[in-house]
């Protein structure tokens, strides 16, 4: 884990904040999702593949939508939206598991995981 | 042996420095003497013997996360290409911008074409190296930020922008220190006028924070002066050191031929070139300028000029005891007693390292279409060792026909660059 204080940026939603403070205070995993909705805004390109109107909004993000395919993610951009997942939450995530991870739900659900392994774990 | 060919003119300029940016501000302020120092609260440290430096208004890129940063709203910079910037790197994306505008270019007219390069200098990002770093030393290794390297290493300005103009022709990054973007502009006339390139676009900039400026206090090479008219003032008897500045100059060199048949209106003919080296020191200059004086001298041959024929030296002078000693000794011996006007513009905008050429010879290049020679307006008085040259304190309204502007950089790097008006 790194030195830096645990926090959202703060052009993050407060329903974001408020479930990150949730997550941080008692592993409480149900707001999670939404945190990492925020987080494909946030790392989200100007333009998107398809060259259809980028999502303005995490209504928008549905769960088929693909990161690279339909949202315009090239590969250092689904790199660095990893290394900021990995930053806030206890979590490491390998190379081989990111190329799995294809859709928004496939990283929601990627991440729900991920979290239920490491907080059942004591030390975590 | 001169290289016989083809002419080689500047046809745009783009300007993010500590005297404005664009270059209606930055004429302005050349023209009437304002300076561009500011007031720095450097690591919250008021012990720190450094007060002023020369800030780029209008940017916020303090931040070791570029989420944080902000620009002017007339430049367009995505996301996806923020990600991989350094503070500079944005100074130097709006510079780049402004410089093909100014040219008459549009993006479209430089991307993908093989006969249009692009050449660059900058130290790099010490503050994010430092930051990413210490980060990698967090956790042990374990992982990193994926922009981290190509965002704060020496090359990042090539590196970035080669990809957001699509640049095909050729790209290269130079690292001479303070001559670094010099050799740029040199070695960018020489591509030209061998044939192998058409345009290029030359591009310096160097952050402006703690970790750009702090590592020349340990060498004992800044002031301390907190007032902007005492603290840098080239040539003057009491200069105690320079101030240390950044920002991002950009200027497009052409083919005369290719300028003119596109209907451009070239600043001046970038006539020549020279480079020497000292051999003598990681960082001081030969005593006496003989090095500087050789770059001078191979300069105004490359350009079929002679020191009689010269209107104006934009000097390295950064304020610093040794280096404009031995640059005013080079002067002398190169110019005697023509009485040719000298000034050093750093007194206005600080010392921006790397970037240091390539704006000099923008300003230059501003002032002879302005129609008036810089001059040296926080120098009080002169060093005894000036004796005999021209430093006019005043703007002076005449249009030299040929200028010189030199850069020296450490272990003794030397290049002088010869401005040519064009007879129109």
């Amino acid at each position: 884990m790194t030195d830096s204080p645990k926090k959202l940026p703060a052009r993050y939603s407060q329903k974001a904040q408020e479930a990150y403070g949730r997550f941080l205070g008692s592993n409480d995993l149900s707001g999670v999702a939404d945190i990492v909705l925020e987080a494909v805004l946030d790392y989200l390109p100007s333009t998107t593949a398809s060259q259809a109107p980028a999502p303005q909004s995490t209504e928008e993000l549905r769960d088929d939508l693909r990161l690279m395919e339909d949202l315009g993610f090239d590969s250092l951009a689904v790199a660095e939206l990893v290394f900021f997942l990995e930053e806030i939450f206890p979590v490491t995530i390998n190379n081989v598991e990111i190329v799995s991870v294809r859709t928004l739900g496939d990283l929601r659900q990627f991440v729900d995981t991920k979290l239920r392994e490491s907080t059942a774990r004591p030390e975590a | 042996m001169r290289i016989q060919s083809r002419r080689v003119v500047l046809t745009g300029i783009g300007v993010i420095t500590p005297i404005g940016n664009g270059v209606e501000t930055v004429t302005a302020h050349l023209r009437e003497g304002r300076h561009g120092l500011a007031p720095v609260d450097l690591l919250g440290n008021p012990n720190i013997p450094v007060k002023l430096a020369g800030t780029i208004k209008g940017f916020e890129v303090g931040s070791a996360s570029y989420r944080d940063w902000s620009w002017p709203s007339e430049y367009e910079i995505p996301r996806e290409t923020v990600r991989s910037l350094a503070p500079h790197g944005v100074y130097a994306l709006c510079a780049g911008q402004q410089a093909l505008q100014n040219a008459g270019l549009a993006p479209s007219d430089v991307a993908e074409k093989t006969d249009t390069g692009l050449f660059c200098a900058s130290a790099g990002s010490a503050m994010l190296l430092h930051h990413n770093l210490a980060q990698m030393h967090a956790v042990r290794g374990e992982r990193g930020n994926p922009m981290g390297l190509v965002s704060s290493i020496s090359g990042t300005l090539n590196f970035n922008l080669a990809a957001f103009f699509r640049i095909t022709g050729a790209v290269s990054g130079f690292v001479s220190a303070c001559a670094s973007s010099s050799h740029a502009l040199g070695y960018a006339c020489d591509e030209i006028r061998l044939g192998r390139l058409n345009r290029v676009l030359v591009v310096g900039a160097e952050d402006v924070n703690a970790e750009s400026l702090l590592p020349f206090l340990a060498m004992r090479a800044l002031s301390s002066g907190s007032v902007p008219e005492q603290a840098s003032r080239p040539f003057d008897v009491a200069r105690d050191g320079f101030v240390g500045a950044g920002g991002a100059v950009a200027v497009v060199l052409e083919d005369e031929d290719t300028a003119l048949a596109r209907g451009a209106s070239p600043y001046a003919e970038l006539a020549g070139w020279g480079q020497s080296a000292d051999g003598y020191s990681v960082a001081s200059p030969l005593p006496e300028g003989t090095g500087l004086r050789l770059a001078m001298e191979r300069a105004l041959a490359d350009a079929s000029e002679s020191a009689g024929s010269v209107g104006y030296v934009n000097a390295h002078a950064t304020s610093t005891p040794q280096g404009d000693r031995a640059e005013a000794i080079a002067l002398q011996s190169l110019f005697g007693s023509t009485g040719v006007p000298i000034s050093s513009t750093k007194g206005l905008t600080g010392h921006p390292l790397s970037m240091a050429g390539v704006m000099e010879v923008a300003l230059c290049a501003l002032s002879m279409r302005g129609g008036f020679i810089p001059g040296n307006p926080h120098l009080a008085n002169a060093d005894p060792v000036c004796a005999g040259l021209n430093l006019p304190r005043e703007t002076t309204f005449s249009a030299p026909r040929v200028v010189l502007s030199n850069s020296s950089g450490f272990g003794g790097s030397n290049v002088c660059l010869v401005l040519r008006g064009l007879d129109r």
